[in-house]
């Protein structure tokens, strides 16, 4: 199997648990991680939206006082935050965290407080990966020329229900244009390439 | 692996920047800087072809740390340097780069109207209008207000935040391009051909996000100091 490439932020104004941290995620040997360290709130959101940031590792007093909710407000993409607990932190705010790791915790505890975060990502994005029938069928109509409204019309459903299957399925094949989509469309036999007009 | 992290200075010979990261070459032919200088220091390369040293240096180190601009001031930035090097880096994407990619597209995929490899080609030649879209805006007005405003002219109606940065959308693209080949390339592709193409678009990618990050990192923010020094003094010439 090959292995899982995962890009990792660390934000920690501590030089030393910054460096610390990015050898251990560099000792983990079941998923290579990208490691960026940033050293200040705007580099770390710069940093997310330019590398495709998947975990960001953080303590709490990072530029300043680091707020979750909105830092995630502030990146486009789903980020997994994870707090580096170096001093007492109360309940309240380690639930705005989606896992916490201790200066103190050992390497296995981290390993596997990071894969649990992993793992449930990976199962999310496996079930989602296959378009549905709906899909399939929207997308034939979209590579042959017609508009939002007319598929609405075709299908008995709203104009906002086929934006939101035309996102998902820009989402789940990572295809963003409409050549892209013909492409697709094409090699899955979705429609002939004489139906197609280039 | 880890990239060491380096901190070049003027007295560091030209030859060490290479050795130890041969992309150096791209900054320096950008900069006007051809290979063949012996032993000199970067300072003697720098004077002997007109280049401002510390903008060069901003740019090496920037490049070869991209998540440290702790490296450089904007002060010792020369605006002029900067948009040479801002120009020849697009010169060679839209004269060069691209067209050089589309060369090996058309051979890889064995190009024909009978298949995808006709909507591939058409991906791409939709891009490289896009691309090209964007660095003649650039050219046209962002350089143009930039050199006005060297010459101590300010616009009232243009401000280089305004300009708004379509890197991301042009790097995604051709990330887009990439999943294309990958996923959906007609079998008849000659696979070495098709390789040297798809090596050719990775490194396009690179390059452009290291150019958008100049851009973002270095250009902008300096242009800001300077609207900020003409708006304060109004009326006094800036270097």
């Amino acid at each position: 199997m090959t292995k899982q490439h995962v890009n990792v932020a660390i934000a920690v104004s501590s030089p030393i648990i910054s460096s610390g941290l990015k050898m251990c995620l560099m000792r983990m040997t079941d998923s290579i991680f990208n490691v960026v360290e940033t050293s200040g709130y705007r580099e770390l959101v710069d940093a997310c939206n330019m590398h495709d940031i998947h975990i960001i590792i953080v303590n709490p007093s990072f530029g300043g006082i680091f707020n979750p909710n909105s830092f995630r407000n502030e990146v486009p993409h789903l980020v997994r935050l994870i707090l580096i607990e170096t001093g007492p932190v109360d309940e309240h705010s380690r639930k705005l965290y989606d896992q916490s790791i201790g200066v103190m915790d050992d390497m296995m505890t981290i390993a596997s407080k990071i894969h649990k975060i992993l793992n449930t990502d990976t199962e999310n994005i496996k079930s989602k990966d296959l378009l549905s029938l709906r899909e399939k069928e929207i997308v034939s109509l979209v590579v042959k020329g017609m508009t939002n409204k007319e598929i609405a019309d075709k299908l008995f459903i709203s104009v906002h229900t086929v934006i939101t299957h035309r996102r998902n399925i820009a989402r789940k094949l990572e295809i963003h244009s409409a050549t892209g989509l013909t492409i697709y469309a094409i090699v899955n036999h979705l429609v002939d390439i004489s139906d197609i007009r280039i | 692996m880890q990239t060491p992290h380096y901190n070049y200075t003027p007295d560091d010979k030209m030859i060490t920047l290479i050795s130890d990261n041969y992309r150096m070459i791209q900054v320096m032919s950008r900069f006007g800087i051809k290979v063949g200088f012996g032993d000199k220091t970067v300072a003697e390369v720098c004077e002997e072809h007109n280049v401002d040293c510390m903008t060069f240096l901003a740019v090496v180190n920037f490049v070869s740390n991209p998540n440290d601009s702790s490296t450089f001031h904007l002060n010792e930035i020369s605006i002029r340097s900067i948009l040479q090097y801002l120009r020849s880096s697009h010169i060679y994407f839209l004269d060069y780069l691209l067209p050089e990619i589309r060369r090996k597209l058309l051979d890889g995929i064995r190009f024909r109207t009978s298949d995808v490899s006709i909507l591939i080609l058409k991906f791409f030649d939709e891009y490289s209008f896009e691309v090209r879209t964007h660095m003649e805006y650039e050219e046209n007005h962002v350089f143009d207000y930039v050199h006005r405003l060297l010459d101590g002219i300010a616009d009232p109606n243009f401000k280089i935040s305004t300009y708004s940065d379509h890197h991301e959308e042009v790097t995604s693209k051709l990330r887009e391009l990439k999943t294309l080949i990958i996923r959906y390339c007609p079998e008849s592709a000659d696979v070495n051909l098709l390789n040297a193409a798809l090596f050719d678009i990775c490194q396009c990618k690179q390059e452009l996000d290291s150019h958008s990050k100049v851009e973002n990192m270095i250009f902008i923010p300096a242009i800001e100091a300077l609207e900020t020094k003409i708006s304060s003094r109004e009326g006094c010439n800036p270097q």
